[in-house]
């Protein structure tokens, strides 16, 4: 198992990455931050992540896909949903094809860091800082 | 007490209590949304405040949903009040268009190298797009007027296309040193770019970038053609300078990019006197289309009758009927520059009727712009269906030289008895004609103090000064200029001269004048006459930090630049006898000096210059930007100088073999990292000096006025504990500059003269190569 924990985050919003990015880096992670949906998919083939955070909805490819593409890759990657569209079937089928959780948006990072640490700790990580580690 | 008793619905008594019952739960209602509203508010408010992730779609959904409750809350307030008509509903209406349009504004296309939407958030990224552009941004920046919707193909998304089209190739036979017919090698570029595959990552983010300006469902964007200052006539088939696209596939639109670059891409070149930055590659930029009012043009003088004190209104569609926008409309209304208000004879246009306010409105807003850029302007105005204004272009006016010769007489008259403070005395720092109070100014004076538009009167430069920046319209120094002061004059226009003796004894505070830091005089009061005459200056090259450039080298390398003796045979150039005499016979064709080393080291790289002597310090290179380019013949005594075998009988040999002998350069500099200066002395030469530190500090010199160039620098050795300075005496140094392997430092002794700076300035290593390097296309 490598030391820092690999997470893949898409959004097609720009400002989502932009945000999250940093944050979960100070976490001590190693973090890859994509706009573009297929372009994610090749690094996802690629790379075997251990956490991938992805919008549910996004153009020409949904969320729900990317799940399903990381699961058929590695049953060990954890993925986090996050939406603007909370809504309770979306949550069931996101979880339903193997989310291991789900937020949605707007949410401080912390929220999402709480998630990462737990699907981390789920994969055998431990020590991740909840707060800003000093980089 | 009506309303109280419909209220209470007192009257019939089985009716009153179910009444009231209604009401108050229709008053519960409108609480009820109204608590949800402010609760919504005060969520995105917290949100944003906060340090919340969220996107685009939380904001139209929760504006959404404020906009729904403040409706309900507007229909049960005109339930409860009986009232036909709710006055809230127009508001609310007008409330949401203006939130929409705002959310419009966001910049829904991704940024990127190749694209970069305008308007920016903070487009600093003016060196990717050209001039006009960054002019367009420097507008809305200002404050003076907003721009449409749109985006910048950039010299970058240009570039990537040359690079993915191997069209790179077709430079290469003016690489070999053979003799080469340049215009076979540029139109076969024009026709290589008429068949480009244009990159599908390019591609893309242009169809995104159109779809989104075309979300709001207003027309397709309009296509900017650069204007190119070399070619008279319009492009062909484009008659105006701008062209809409009119919809619909886009391969249309492609072949449209290919023509547009295909014929102005080594065309677009103008100077960029406010960034100093000259583009040679062309920015392709599409604006969302204005459609649905009308569209003027202004002129701020009369450039036939500039003295006549008159702006120029036409309409765009009466300029677009008469085929061009260089020759004068048919139509046009004249206001008076002393009172925009006054609308002076023909006819105003529309017959009579028209919209005044709307014309003295853009005549006002073009005088402001006139007066930040200090020249006489043409300025293109669109209207949107709703009525608000855009800037389209911008552009200097073309006054005719002999009617700025004439105007130039009438001022040399008048000026001949003027009472002055000083003639010719001081280094300008940056050109420019500003009249106001004199200021005295001390370090640690109340700066709010200082007059608006006031002349900054002082001994020496404090850096602290740049805070009341925007208020200053001149700036004299007693002693010599800083750094600090040059960038600060020219980042702003505001002229400047320094090394001043005695000023702060001879101009008192507050006394009316005026500088001319064109000629370097300093007149006493207002001399209005050489504010107008300003208005009518086009470009000048020794407007330019560049021809700065050149003066400072030459004058250190060229003895017969100032005593106008010796040099080159004759005939070499027209006649040319001294490098003073081709610079002269350059400015005629000239149109603009060069200095951009960051933006064009590529050409050298991508081996775009042909390479036409040098030797061990400096290579120089030259590149044609004849009409060739675009098919036509260069002019022969151009073509021979170009040659390499021949330019060593030209003028500007001796430029090159006098560089090498100052002692600054003993080490050799040429490598392919280092990031070349150019020099653009005609319209269609570009000779490029090679260097990288140096290039800084000679700017350095020419702008402050540092004297002597070959005593003031020193380097160090690798290894070495201490710099070995130019001169021996004790001094502080000041960096300059430089590249990762380079740097370069100004060497100041102590002593009587004048510093521009008593502080010890932060140190870096000075490191130069020891080996030469040969040039590499030797």
């Amino acid at each position: 198992m490598e030391n820092k924990l690999q997470i893949l985050i898409l959004d097609d919003e720009p400002i989502v990455g932009k945000r999250l990015g940093p944050a979960l880096t100070k976490m001590g992670s190693e973090v890859e931050v994509f706009e573009d949906p297929h372009k994610a998919l090749e690094r996802i083939h690629e790379k075997t992540f251990d956490i991938v955070v992805t919008d549910i909805r996004m153009e020409d490819i949904d969320g729900i896909e990317i799940l399903e593409h990381v699961k058929s890759r590695s049953n060990h990657t954890k993925v986090i949903m996050i939406t603007g569209y909370a809504t309770v079937e979306v949550a069931r089928e996101a979880l339903g094809k193997g989310a291991f959780d789900f937020i949605a948006k707007p949410f401080k990072p912390n929220d999402l860091r709480e998630v990462i640490i737990r699907a981390a700790e789920a994969l055998g990580f431990k020590g991740l800082s909840r707060t800003d580690s000093p980089s | 007490m009506s309303w109280l008793h419909k209220w209470f619905g007192l009257g019939k008594r089985e009716d009153t209590f179910l009444t009231l019952k209604l009401r108050l739960a229709r008053w519960r209602h409108l609480l009820r949304a109204e608590e949800s509203c402010l609760t919504l508010l005060g969520d995105i408010r917290e949100k944003l405040s906060g340090e919340y992730v969220l996107d685009r779609q939380y904001i139209l959904s929760s504006l959404g949903q404020v906009f729904q409750k403040a409706y309900q809350v507007a229909y049960d307030m005109g339930v409860l009040c009986d009232l036909k008509e709710v006055q809230m509903y127009p508001w609310l209406d007008g409330l949401k268009e203006r939130v929409a349009a705002y959310l419009r504004t966001w910049p829904l296309i991704k940024t990127g190298p190749s694209l970069i939407p305008l308007p920016g958030n903070d487009f600093v990224k003016s060196d990717q797009v050209g001039e006009m552009a960054a002019e367009l941004m420097e507008m809305k920046r200002k404050g003076l007027m907003d721009i449409p919707q749109g985006f910048v193909i950039t010299i970058q998304g240009f570039l990537q296309l040359l690079h993915e089209n191997k069209l790179n190739g077709y430079f290469q036979p003016f690489f070999s040193g053979r003799k080469t017919d340049w215009r076979e090698g540029y139109q076969s570029l024009a026709q290589g770019l008429l068949q480009t595959t244009i990159p599908e990552e390019l591609k893309a983010a242009i169809q995104e970038a159109i779809q989104s300006l075309s979300r709001d469902g207003e027309s397709c964007p309009s296509l900017i053609l650069w204007p190119s200052p070399l070619k008279s006539e319009t492009l062909p088939g484009f008659p105006l300078p701008t062209w809409t696209w009119p919809g619909g596939s886009l391969d249309s639109f492609w072949d449209l990019l290919r023509s547009l670059w295909s014929e102005v891409y080594l065309l677009g070149a103008k100077p960029a006197a406010a960034y100093g930055r000259y583009p040679l590659l062309s920015a392709v930029i599409c604006q969302r289309q204005i459609s649905g009012g009308e569209g003027y043009g202004v002129q701020t003088l009369d450039p036939a009758h500039p003295e006549g004190g008159e702006i120029l209104l036409y309409r765009l569609a009466d300029a677009a009927a008469s085929g061009s926008f260089n020759r004068r409309p048919s139509q046009e209304i004249r206001f008076s520059r002393n009172s925009v208000g006054r609308e002076l004879g023909p006819e105003p246009l529309g017959g009579g009727g028209g919209n005044l306010p709307k014309r003295q409105n853009l005549a006002q807003l073009s005088l402001r712009m006139e007066n930040y850029f200090k020249r006489a302007l043409e300025i293109l105005w669109e209207e949107d269906r709703e009525g608000n204004d855009y800037l389209r272009q911008l552009r200097f006016l073309d006054i005719p030289l002999e009617v700025r010769s004439v105007a130039a007489e009438k001022i040399s008259l008048l000026l001949k008895g003027w009472p002055r403070y000083y003639s010719q005395q001081g280094k300008i720092i940056f050109r420019g004609i500003a009249c106001g109070l004199a200021a005295h100014l001390k370090p640690g004076q109340d700066l709010t103090l200082f007059p608006e538009g006031g002349i900054l009167v002082a001994r020496e430069w404090c850096p602290g000064w740049n805070a009341i920046a925007p208020k200053i319209s001149a700036i004299l120094m007693e002693q010599g200029a800083s750094s600090s002061l040059a960038f600060l004059a020219r980042s702003r226009r505001i002229p400047a001269i320094s090394q001043i003796p005695g000023l702060m004894e001879k101009i008192p505070d507050h006394a009316v004048i005026t500088v001319d830091a064109e000629d370097n005089f300093i007149y006493e009061n207002r001399v209005d006459s050489l504010l107008d005459a300003q208005l009518l200056e086009g470009h000048r090259l020794e407007d330019e930090p560049e021809y700065l450039l050149l003066d400072g080298v030459l004058r250190a390398v060229d003895h017969s630049y100032l005593t106008g003796e010796g040099g080159a045979p004759p005939g070499a150039l027209e006649g040319c006898r001294t490098i003073l005499e081709g610079i002269q016979w350059a400015r005629r064709q000239a149109m603009a000096v060069l200095f951009d080393p960051a933006a064009w080291q590529h050409l050298v790289r991508d081996q775009w210059a042909l390479p036409v002597g040098g030797g061990n310090h400096f290579s120089i290179y030259a590149i044609d930007l004849d009409k060739a380019l675009a098919g036509s013949k260069p002019a022969a005594p151009l073509q021979a100088a170009i040659h390499r075998a021949e330019i060593s009988s030209t003028p500007w040999c001796p430029i090159w073999q006098n560089l090498n002998n100052l002692p600054f350069f003993e080490r050799t500099l040429a490598s392919q990292e280092e990031t070349p200066i150019f020099l653009i002395f005609t319209e269609n030469t570009l000779f490029l000096f090679q260097s990288s530190a140096a290039g800084k500090f000679i700017i350095d010199a020419a702008i402050t006025g540092v004297p002597e160039l070959n005593h003031l620098f020193f380097y160090r050795e690798e290894g070495e504990q201490e710099a070995k300075p130019g001169t021996r005496r004790p001094g502080e140094s000041r960096a300059l500059g430089g590249t990762d392997k380079t740097s370069i430092y100004e060497h100041r002794s102590f002593g009587k003269s004048d510093f521009d700076t008593k502080e010890q300035l932060k140190r870096s290593e000075l490191r130069w190569d020891r080996e030469h390097k040969n040039n590499p296309r030797s």
